[in-house]
């Protein structure tokens, strides 16, 4: 009989430290537990389904930014072959091309990959960012993985609560959003 | 999951899921009941406190101050303390040294930068020692197999069987 993993893996990666380091995201029994890797050691954070008071997704503009920026340089070298290749051509329109085609690359893994975002969890003591969760379609496949995990250790917001919560801006809610 | 809407204060599209702990306020800890009776077990750590549990690790009487709830058990501060520098309590763990990726750096590096290959008569041993000494430290907390300890051993075997015919064909000539 297979042996039931006690961590599964939320969706979502990130390299921090310039590549030294990585951060990811699992699923255990009671808590969500954000592991950074240094390579040579790990670091540990645990978050208690039965703490966890909130969770933020707030959509950035990098992802917009970077697509700007790559195109543009795709742009620039796409010109730059096709000048060069005009009159005749010649091996600076392949120089050209090929690094047109490389940037055109990181444009298109940029644009599938979506928009990007920074999320945040709030428990009664901290608030937390979590690094690996950084584009709006892995937050939301998070999300929909994480909040029943949550709802089953906590119970639901009921109607009336979750009203009381969004409505006043005096509410938690308010606050856990705008800190 | 619900689409995102446009923050009310900043107008940053955000998407915020609450839970019902939002509504519970941070818990107060307990002073601990003063004993009134001789006849009353008092706290192994304050002898002026009412004993109100045991510690579910050494027994000794603890008060409600001295009592630590951690994940249903209830520990003394000093049991929490010497869990956590043994790694005994895993809850608490927040730190691991991966000893197979080391091994298996020590390893393939000088394989990889194949300008340094000279150092593996070094690294070689090292690396052997590192996944022989430390085969059954914990490695990282999600679960995962020998593999890179087996590939680091397998690896650095042979580079000092290569060093050996290196040596013997060497000393041979001489």
């Amino acid at each position: 009989m297979a042996v039931k993993k006690e961590y599964q893996r939320l969706r979502g990666r990130r390299w921090l430290s310039f590549g030294f380091a990585r951060s990811s995201l699992w699923l255990g029994v009671d808590h969500l537990l954000l592991i950074l890797n240094r390579g040579y050691s790990e670091e540990y954070r645990r978050f208690y389904y039965s703490d966890i008071q909130a969770i933020q997704v707030r959509k950035t503009e990098t992802g917009r930014i970077l697509n700007i920026v790559f195109g543009g340089i795709t742009a620039l070298f796409g010109l730059a072959a096709l000048a060069s290749s005009i009159p005749r051509y010649d091996t600076s329109a392949l120089f050209s091309g090929s690094f047109g085609v490389f940037f055109s690359l990181f444009w298109l893994i940029n644009w599938i990959k979506g928009p990007t975002c920074v999320c945040h969890l709030r428990t009664a003591v901290q608030t937390e960012m979590l690094a690996p969760i950084h584009r709006v379609g892995a937050a939301k496949k998070a999300l929909a993985r994480l909040s029943p995990a949550v709802e089953s250790a906590q119970g639901v917001l009921s109607m009336e609560q979750l009203q009381a919560l969004v409505e006043p801006s005096s509410s938690p809610m308010f606050q856990a959003i705008h800190e | 999951m619900d689409e995102m809407a446009p923050c009310s204060g900043c107008q940053a599209k955000t998407l915020a899921v609450a839970f019902p702990a939002l509504l519970r306020g941070v818990a107060s800890g307990k002073p601990g009941e003063t004993l009134l009776v001789d006849t009353d077990a008092s706290c192994f750590y304050h002898t002026q406190k009412k004993a109100e549990i045991a510690c579910g690790n050494c027994g000794r009487f603890l008060c409600a101050l001295c009592d630590v709830d951690l994940n249903g058990q209830h520990l003394c501060p000093p049991c929490i303390e010497a869990g956590k520098q043994k790694g005994k309590l895993e809850h608490l763990e927040n730190r691991r040294v991966l000893y197979d990726n080391i091994a298996v750096s020590l390893a393939l590096y000088p394989i990889i930068i194949f300008v340094i290959f000279y150092v593996s008569i070094l690294t070689a041993p090292i690396a052997l020692f590192v996944a022989i000494r430390y085969w059954n430290a914990p490695s990282s907390i999600i679960r995962r197999s020998k593999f890179r300890f087996i590939l680091a051993i397998a690896i650095a075997t042979l580079q000092l069987i290569g060093w050996a015919a290196v040596f013997y064909f060497v000393l041979r000539k001489i």
